[in-house]
C-alpha cells in the first residue's frame, strides 16, 4: 500500500503542488498579464485574425527555439541560427524556382541546415572554440553564401503545398501549429526520453563529470549543434511559406529572439537548468509581447530595448525563484 | 629558461603577423597594380585607422576573458548622437562629440553591470546591448540619413597633418595610451590576471567587477571615437552605419594575437591584424571580389585564427598539466610513504 505513495515522492499534496509551481518559470504569469493588459488596452489584440497571425509567428520561432533549448541548456549559443534560416529560406526558393520538385527542396535545405550546424558543432566540440565564436563566424559564412547565391535581392516562390503551411487549418489550428507541435514533441521525446537528451543535461551541468564517466561528449555535443541547425532548416519552411519570398536579409537577428525565448522561459547558461516547457512559455511570451507592441505601434526599433529589460526581469526573478 | 623561450617564441609570432601583411600587400599589389597607388595607401592608412581604435578597446574585454559583441552596434549609435546633435541642435560640435561619447560609455557601464552583477555570460550581455543600441540608433534617426557636418568635425576624419591623415596620428595616441595601461598600470595587469584565472585574482584581493566595467566602458568608448571618424569622413550618418564593422574587429583582434579566451594578447599585435584585415578587405574590392562575400570571408579567417590559438593553448596547458600531475604524483607518493611509515 505504501509502495507506490513513496515512488511518487513522500510529500502531501500542498507541497507537490508547491512544487509544480516552482517549477513554472515567471514568464508564465508574466505572460497573463500581457495578455490581459493587451486586451485591455487594444480591441485589436483578441481577435481571430490576430490570434492566428500570432499562431503562425509564434509556430516559426518555437521550432527555431526549440533547437536553441538544447544548445543553451549545454552551455552554449548558437548566434549563426538567424543567418542559417535566411540561408535555407533561400536554397529553398532557388530549388523549387528551378523547377526542382518540393520533395528535393525539402531534403536539401534540411540537409544544408545539418551542414552547417555539424560544421558549427565541429567547431565547438572537436576544435575546442567557444560556442559564440564559432557560431558568429558561422553566422558570416552563412550570411555571405546567402548573399552570393541571390546576389542581395528577394526571390519569389509560389509552391501552393509551401503556402498551405501557413494559410491553410487544421480543426482551426494553422497547418504551421500542428507542424511545430510536431517539432515539440520529436524535441521532448529526444531531451526526456533518450540518453542523448540526458547528456545534453549532462554536458551543460558538468562537463568534466560527463567526459569522465566515459560518455563521448564530442559526438554528442556535434549532435546538439545539428539539431540546432536542423530546426532553423524546418523553421524555414514556415517562414518561406509565410512570405512567398526569400531574402538573404530577412532573418537575420532572429536568433535574438530565439535566445530571448529561451532564457526567459527559464533555461540558465550554467548548470544545466531549464527545458522545452519553459521554452514553449518563453516562446509565447516573447510572440505576444512582440505582436502586442507591434498593433499599439510601438515603433520596431524600440520594441529591441523593451524585450532586453524583460530578459534581464525575467534573469533576476529566476534567480531571486531558485533562493 | 621557458619564459625566455616563449618571448622568442613571441617576437617571431610577432614579426610573422608584419610579414603576413606585407605578403598580402604585395600579392595584392601584383594582382592589381592601383593597391600600391599613394592614394590608395592613405585611404587604407585612414580606414585601418578607424578598425583599429575599434578593436583596440575590444582587445582590452578580451584581454580580461570577456566578449564585447555591442561595439558595432554603438560605433552607429555614437555616429547617430553626434550627426543628430549636429543638424537637428544647436550645439557646437565639440559638445556633440562629448555626448556622443557619453552615450557610448553608458552602454559600455550596463555591458559591464550585465556582466559583473547580474553575473550573464559577456557573449549574452553584450549580444543583448548590441540590438538594445542598434534600437536605440534606429529609434533616434527613424530612418532618416544626417549630413552636412561642420568644418571642424571633418577635420578629426578628413583632414591631413604632415601630409598623413589624422586618424592615424588619432590611433597611435590611443595605442600608446592603451599599451601604457595594459603594461604599465596596476590596472593593466590586474586584466589579465582577471583573464589567466578569474579565481586567483579574486583571492589576490583585485577589485574583479569594478575592473570589468572600466574594461567594458573603455571598448565602448573607443568603439564611440571609431563611429566619429567613421561619419566624420564619411560626412553622412545612419543607423547602419556600424552594421558590418563587428566581425572584422573580432577578427583583427583574434589575427593580432590576442586570446579569446582571456589573459594572453596585446594593443601592438590588434594594430597589425587590424591593417591585416583591412588590407584583407581593401584587396577584395580593388580585385573586383565580390563585397557580398566578405561575410563569409572575416568569419572564415575569424574561425581559422581561433582554432589556431585553442590549439596552441591547448598544447600549452597540456604541458603543464602533465607538468602538475607528475608533481601531484609525486606528493602523493610521500604522503603515502609517510603513512606507511
Amino acid at each position: 500500500m505504501r509502495l507506490p505513495a513513496a515512488k511518487t515522492g513522500p510529500s502531501p499534496k500542498g507541497e507537490r503542488l508547491q512544487h509544480y509551481l516552482r517549477g513554472i518559470p515567471p514568464a508564465f504569469y508574466g505572460l497573463i498579464f500581457i495578455i490581459i493588459l493587451y486586451s485591455l488596452v487594444s480591441p485589436g489584440f483578441l481577435t481571430t485574425r490576430n490570434i492566428l497571425t500570432l499562431l503562425i509567428q509564434g509556430s516559426m520561432l518555437l521550432v527555431i527555439s526549440l533547437g536553441m533549448t538544447l544548445v543553451v541548456l549545454s552551455g552554449g549559443v548558437d548566434l549563426s541560427l538567424g543567418a542559417l534560416l535566411s540561408l535555407c529560406g533561400v536554397v529553398m526558393a532557388m530549388m523549387l524556382v528551378s523547377g526542382q520538385s518540393l520533395f528535393m527542396a525539402i531534403i536539401v535545405t534540411l540537409l544544408v541546415g545539418v551542414l552547417c550546424g555539424l560544421t558549427t558543432g565541429t567547431l565547438v566540440a572537436r576544435f575546442g572554440l567557444q560556442p559564440f565564436v564559432a557560431s558568429f563566424g558561422m553566422l558570416g559564412v552563412c550570411e555571405g553564401i546567402a548573399l552570393v547565391f541571390t546576389d542581395g535581392s528577394s526571390i519569389i516562390v509560389r509552391n501552393p503545398y509551401l503556402r498551405s503551411l501557413a494559410a491553410s487549418y487544421l480543426m482551426g489550428i494553422p497547418m504551421a501549429g500542428w507542424f511545430a507541435g510536431l517539432c515539440f514533441v520529436a524535441f521532448y521525446v529526444i531531451l526526456y526520453k533518450t540518453r542523448f537528451g540526458a547528456y545534453v543535461y549532462g554536458i551543460g551541468g558538468n562537463e568534466e563529470a560527463t567526459i569522465l564517466s566515459g560518455i563521448r561528449v564530442i559526438r554528442y555535443k556535434t549532435g546538439i549543434y545539428v539539431l540546432a541547425g536542423l530546426s532553423a532548416a524546418m523553421a524555414s519552411l514556415i517562414m518561406t511559406g509565410r512570405l512567398n519570398a526569400a531574402h538573404p536579409f530577412v532573418a537575420i537577428g532572429y536568433e535574438f529572439d530565439a535566445v530571448a525565448s529561451v532564457i526567459v522561459g527559464g533555461t540558465a547558461f550554467e548548470r544545466g537548468r531549464g527545458g522545452i516547457w519553459g521554452t514553449l512559455v518563453g516562446v509565447a511570451f516573447i510572440s505576444v509581447l512582440r505582436n502586442g507592441l507591434n498593433i499599439i505601434g510601438v515603433n520596431p526599433f524600440a520594441q529591441v530595448p523593451v524585450i532586453g529589460a524583460v530578459i534581464i526581469l525575467a534573469i533576476i526573478l529566476g534567480k531571486a525563484q531558485k533562493r | 629558461m621557458s619564459s625566455r623561450r616563449s618571448n622568442v617564441k613571441g617576437i617571431l609570432l610577432r614579426s610573422a603577423r608584419i610579414l603576413v601583411l606585407v605578403l598580402l600587400a604585395l600579392v595584392i599589389t601584383t594582382l592589381n597594380r592601383d593597391f600600391a597607388t599613394m592614394s590608395n595607401l592613405l585611404n587604407i592608412l585612414r580606414w585601418g585607422s578607424a578598425a583599429t581604435i575599434l578593436a583596440a578597446g575590444l582587445t582590452l574585454v578580451a584581454i580580461t576573458g570577456g566578449i564585447d559583441l555591442s561595439v558595432g552596434s554603438v560605433l552607429s549609435l555614437s555616429a547617430c548622437v553626434a550627426a543628430y546633435l549636429m543638424t537637428q541642435t544647436a550645439i557646437g560640435w565639440p559638445l556633440a562629440v562629448a555626448g556622443a561619447l557619453a552615450a557610448s560609455a553608458c552602454v559600455g557601464v550596463v555591458n559591464g553591470i550585465l556582466v559583473t552583477f547580474a553575473g550573464l555570460p559577456p557573449f549574452v550581455a553584450t549580444y543583448g546591448m548590441l540590438w538594445v543600441a542598434a534600437g536605440l540608433a534606429g529609434l533616434l534617426m527613424r530612418g532618416s540619413v544626417y549630413y552636412g557636418f561642420p568644418k571642424g568635425f571633418l577635420f578629426l576624419g578628413a583632414g591631413h597633418l604632415l601630409g598623413v591623415p589624422l586618424p592615424v596620428f588619432l590611433m597611435g595616441i590611443l595605442v600608446v595610451v592603451l599599451t601604457f595601461l595594459l603594461q604599465k598600470t596596476t590596472y593593466g595587469r590586474e586584466l589579465y590576471v582577471i583573464g589567466s584565472n578569474i579565481r586567483a585574482a579574486r583571492l589576490a584581493g583585485i577589485k574583479i567587477d569594478k575592473a570589468r566595467i572600466i574594461a567594458y566602458c573603455i571598448s565602448s568608448i573607443c568603439a564611440g571615437m571609431a563611429g566619429l571618424l567613421y561619419i566624420a569622413r564619411l560626412n553622412a550618418a545612419d543607423s547602419a552605419t556600424g552594421e558590418l564593422m563587428l566581425r572584422p574587429a573580432i577578427a583583427a583582434v583574434t589575427v593580432g594575437g590576442t586570446s579569446l579566451l582571456g589573459g594572453l594578447g596585446s594593443v601592438t599585435g590588434t594594430v597589425t591584424g587590424s591593417f591585416i584585415m583591412t588590407v584583407v578587405l581593401a584587396g577584395m574590392n580593388i580585385l573586383n571580389i565580390s563585397s557580398f562575400l566578405q561575410p563569409t570571408v572575416t568569419g572564415g579567417i575569424l574561425i581559422g585564427t581561433v582554432i589556431a590559438d585553442v590549439a596552441m593553448r591547448r598544447r600549452e596547458t597540456m604541458e603543464e598539466d602533465v607538468f602538475s600531475l607528475f608533481q601531484n604524483l609525486a606528493g602523493k607518493g610521500s604522503v603515502e610513504s609517510k603513512k606507511g611509515g
